[in-house]
């Protein structure tokens, strides 16, 4: 029985997420283009914004991708494991609505503030802050209040997983967590706890300084409170792909996960260690002991271990699958895996980009290796193999599977579809290999030009390859992927549209149960209380102190007052 | 079995042979890519001197540029010539309501002529031009004036160049121009 | 009683991943004891951001002689430039030790030299602290590497690193430091 015809509220509900998610997708992706050209001087004349606009497209796309865009497709994506995997319906709805709703809000009023760079006529003020919005640069706010509904709006919906599972506990008091709903609660549990920083910088300190109740903030409290969530949100935007690569990449290659206990681990290692590792975005911060970046650094470290742990059991399950499928050999195997599949090779190819992001993430995390790329466009080229591909490919693939379940329709346009996770990989290879070269060389990011004016020679002194040639690369790349995103775009709306009833549908939402199940592993793993509490004693470890040296000196000093952009 | 998909039934062989090909490419490229840039690598840090500076050879023609050399704060713009005149001050002031390059040029009359100076047309790093209309008065011999003109620039560019005219009152009446094009290092914006 | 049971590929390849782990830690610890690799810390102290300058642990922007073959250089940047740096280039001498102290009189910056690991954030009301050998007499420039408004992209600078034979001492060196001008 599809999804939509056995839980028909909770389908709509991921519809509506996904919906919302994917005009978020659209409008980000084209603002990628944009800067794509403009940055590097491509057709820079025929695009209607001057340099400071640079900005205020930059802010829209790292908003509306990296914080709307992966906060609808989770909540909608963790409403369908829940469903399915306990086998029963939301237990409250409507909280899921009204969490929905909080998000939709709080983006409408982010992205009016962002447009305004655009366009001053529209409602409130200006927000060219980028997505990281370090005060002192202050946005109207609107802007605000906007980030702080969206991340409400993502605990409220997350409040009826926990719901749900407690009323399916009352019915099955000996039964194991599924194992969808196991890694759903884990990843709520993390972003409950690494949310809450941003949340206080936000609600505690920028909404009353931009509104002038309070008259100045310490750049470096905030800063800080924001990298206490802005490393573990990249665990939130990834532990859904985990999902998708242990729950339903095997079945879609024909095979089973590996080890379901494994899974467990791995997802009770992110719960303990995603957090307290904020400060490896700080390792040229003044203000911070390189003693507690340390620390950060260590448990960054150790978090190769479950992302080394998931790639062997990922591909295991691959080779599983495709020896199922009658592949053979040491590597011929993969010959036999469903490449013309997009759902499969959507989220094959994703995981393979991760492990390239993943090396470079070992760059970024040597604290001392770090200061060479910091800041430098090695810095973007890298997040956009993670959450610009791990995570963001791997939800297409999800939508071609999952959309024609939680619609009752056939998916469409089928070989534009086959074609799409190709371009994209083209396109991020492209344009992600000359922002790493570009990083060693030390172009900066987050700049609108980022050639050197005066002195007649461009300081910068590639190892490998010219700025200029690198330039042309990443316009090649960067248009690659909006041509990819408009074919994934295409297919979803031609889906969407078209009529119930096309033909059966080609898909099936069951799950083959682990080689390995869950009854060979420890009940505590399942004991969230226990790994929650001892996130929580991580957590005061590596922020305690340096978080107290912060406030001592005065919770606003030293302070500044704002900067509007 | 119920649990595997059946989105392959309707391959045809051309839709076969597409799948290989963006197998094909798919793969082909980033190896390719990624391959490139590891022989790069290889070969600096094997063949170059290992600080990078090899590479400066292959930096193309962005990294050496001809004429005169760039030209800062207390600067002279005509420094070959006999008059002088000096830049005491250089800023883009990046305004709400648009980008103005302002700059101050202290003439001196050091040749044996009478001599006017006029600032002509700035030439933004994009290429934008700005045309100018400042000049001194007509300075007799040993005379000096400052000058001081701003320019309108697009939003978000600076000054790259700009052209300066001398004119020299030769004796009978005459007019002799010179056009200097000055070069400007790093001029600060501020806001 | 259960366990998790592990297939013998998955423990070798938990076992190299322990030592990826530990091998990287390792290279850091070596490069800040063997090499010392010098990182930003907290040692350069809190300033008030509305002015910056005046504070016990700052002083006017310039280039200061502490001793024989040591340098300070405090540099204050502003939207959009860098005070000394960005109007005049920064001249230290080579082979001697540089300390930068670095502030900001407005909002966030960043302070990198291009192609090197010199490389801090500038955060209100905090001073970063960085010192630096520079065995070569060349130019290297300075970038703002952190989003600081419309013209960010036009914040830059440089410094001239000159062989110590040709360097002036600067005049505020004997710590006169009312002749040096703040522009």
């Amino acid at each position: 029985m599809t999804f939509i015809d056995k839980f028909p509220t909770e389908a709509k509900l991921v519809r509506w997420h996904f919906g919302v998610g994917f005009v978020a997708l659209a409008i980000g992706g084209l603002f990628g283009l944009v800067q794509a050209l403009y940055r590097t001087g491509h057709l820079r004349s025929l695009l209607p914004i001057n340099a400071a606009q640079y900005y205020t497209v930059l802010t829209g796309h790292g908003v509306l991708l990296a914080l709307v865009f992966t906060t609808f497709l989770i909540c909608g994506f963790f409403v369908w494991a829940v469903t399915r995997s306990l086998d029963r319906p939301l237990s409250h709805p409507r909280l899921v609505w009204t969490g929905f709703i909080s998000m939709v809000v709080g983006t409408t009023l982010a992205a009016i503030t962002i447009l305004n760079g655009f366009a001053p006529e529209l409602p409130f003020g200006s927000a060219n802050v980028l997505y990281t919005f370090y005060p002192p640069l202050q946005a109207h706010p609107a802007f605000y209040v906007g980030a702080a509904l969206l991340i409400v709006g993502s605990w409220i919906v997350g409040a009826d997983y926990f719901l749900t599972y407690r009323a399916w506990r009352a019915d099955n008091p000996d039964k194991r967590i599924p194992l969808q709903t196991f890694m759903v609660l884990a990843t709520f549990v993390m972003w409950y706890l690494s949310s809450a920083g941003v949340a206080v910088e936000v609600v505690a300190f920028l909404i009353p300084w931009s509104m002038g109740w309070i008259s100045q903030v310490d750049p470096l409290l905030t800063r800080t409170l924001f990298w206490y969530f802005g490393h573990p949100v990249v665990y939130f935007w990834l532990l859904p792909a985990y999902l998708a690569w242990y729950t339903i990449l095997p079945k879609l290659a024909g095979g089973k996960l590996f080890s379901d206990p494994l899974a467990r681990v791995v997802f009770v290692l992110f719960v303990l260690l995603s957090t307290p590792v904020g400060f490896h975005h700080q390792y040229t911060d003044p203000g911070i002991a390189e003693g507690f970046k340390f620390i950060a650094m260590t448990n960054t470290f150790m978090l190769l271990l479950p992302s080394l742990l998931t790639a062997f059991t990922v591909v295991a399950s691959l080779e599983h699958g495709a020896r199922q499928r009658g592949g053979s050999g040491y590597i011929g195997w993969l010959r036999a895996l469903p490449w013309g599949k997009p759902s499969f090779s959507a989220m094959a190819l994703a995981g393979l980009v991760f492990a390239a992001g993943g090396f470079s993430g070992m760059i970024n995390a040597g604290m001392n290796i770090n200061y060479l790329i910091h800041n430098t466009i090695w810095v973007p080229g890298h997040f956009h193999l993670t959450v610009g591909t791990a995570f963001a490919l791997t939800m297409m693939g999800v939508a071609y599977w999952l959309v024609p379940q939680i619609t009752g329709k056939r998916l469409q346009h089928r070989t534009l579809a086959a074609i799409q996770p190709f371009v994209w990989v083209i396109g991020m290879t492209l344009m992600s290999n000359a922002m790493h070269r570009g990083g060693l060389a030390g172009l900066p990011r987050r700049t609108a030009k980022p050639l050197f004016r005066g002195e007649g020679a461009a300081p910068f002194d590639p190892v490998v390859g010219t700025i200029s040639e690198m330039q042309l690369q990443i316009a090649i790349g960067g248009t690659l992927l909006f041509v990819s995103l408009a074919l994934f775009l295409a297919v979803m709306v031609g889906t969407w549209l078209s009529r119930p009833g096309m033909g059966r549908l080609s898909v099936n939402g069951s799950i083959p149960s682990a080689l390995s199940g869950p009854a060979d592993s420890p009940r505590i793993l399942d004991n969230l209380k226990v790994w929650t509490a001892i996130a929580v004693v991580l957590v005061i470890i590596a922020y305690g102190l340096p978080l107290y040296g912060m406030l001592a000196d005065g919770v606003l000093a030293p302070g500044s007052p704002g900067f509007p952009v | 079995m119920a649990d595997s998909d059946t989105d392959n039934t309707d391959d045809g062989v051309p839709r076969r042979w597409l799948i290989r090909a963006l197998v094909g490419i798919g793969f082909g490229i980033p190896v390719v890519i990624e391959g490139g840039t590891l022989v790069g690598l290889l070969k600096s840090g094997l063949f170059g001197d290992g600080d990078g500076d090899d590479a400066a050879t292959i930096t193309g023609p962005t990294a050496t540029t001809s004429g005169p050399p760039p030209v800062g704060t207390g600067d002279d713009l005509l420094a070959a010539s006999a008059r002088s005149a000096t830049l005491s001050d250089a800023t883009v002031h990046a305004a709400t309501d648009g980008w103005r390059f302002a700059l101050t040029v202290a003439v001196e009359n050091t040749g044996d002529r009478p001599y006017e100076l006029r600032l002509g047309t700035v030439t933004t790093q994009n290429g934008s031009r700005v045309d100018g209309t400042a000049a001194t008065d007509r300075l007799g011999v040993g005379e000096s004036a400052t000058l001081s003109a701003t320019y309108a620039l697009p939003d978000g560019e600076t000054p790259a160049t700009m052209t300066i005219v001398g004119v020299d009152y030769v004796d009978g009446g005459g007019e002799r121009l010179t056009r200097h094009t000055v070069r400007f290092g790093n001029v600060p914006v501020k806001r | 009683m259960t366990h998790v049971r592990i297939h013998r590929f998955e423990k070798l390849w938990l076992g190299a991943a322990f030592v990826l782990i530990v091998a990287f830690i390792a290279t850091i610890v070596y490069g800040s004891l063997g090499p010392g690799v010098a990182m930003v810390g907290d040692d350069g102290g809190t300033v008030n951001p509305d002015n910056p300058t005046a504070a016990d642990n700052f002083r006017d922007p310039g280039v200061y002689q502490a001793d024989d073959d040591s340098y300070d250089v405090y540099v204050e940047a502003r939207q959009f430039a860098f005070s000394p740096g960005t109007s005049e280039p920064i001249r230290v001498p080579a082979d001697t030790n540089v300390t930068f102290h670095v502030t900001s009189g407005d909002v966030t910056h960043g302070f990198e030299l291009v192609g090197t690991n010199v490389n801090t954030m500038v955060i209100p009301g905090q001073v970063a602290q960085l010192t630096v050998n520079f065995d070569e007499a060349r130019t290297h420039h300075i970038v703002c590497h952190e989003y600081c408004g419309p013209a960010h992209h036009a914040m830059e600078g440089s410094i001239e690193v000159v062989p110590q034979s040709e360097f002036t001492p600067p005049q505020q060196a004997a710590a006169d430091q009312s002749e040096v001008t703040d522009t």
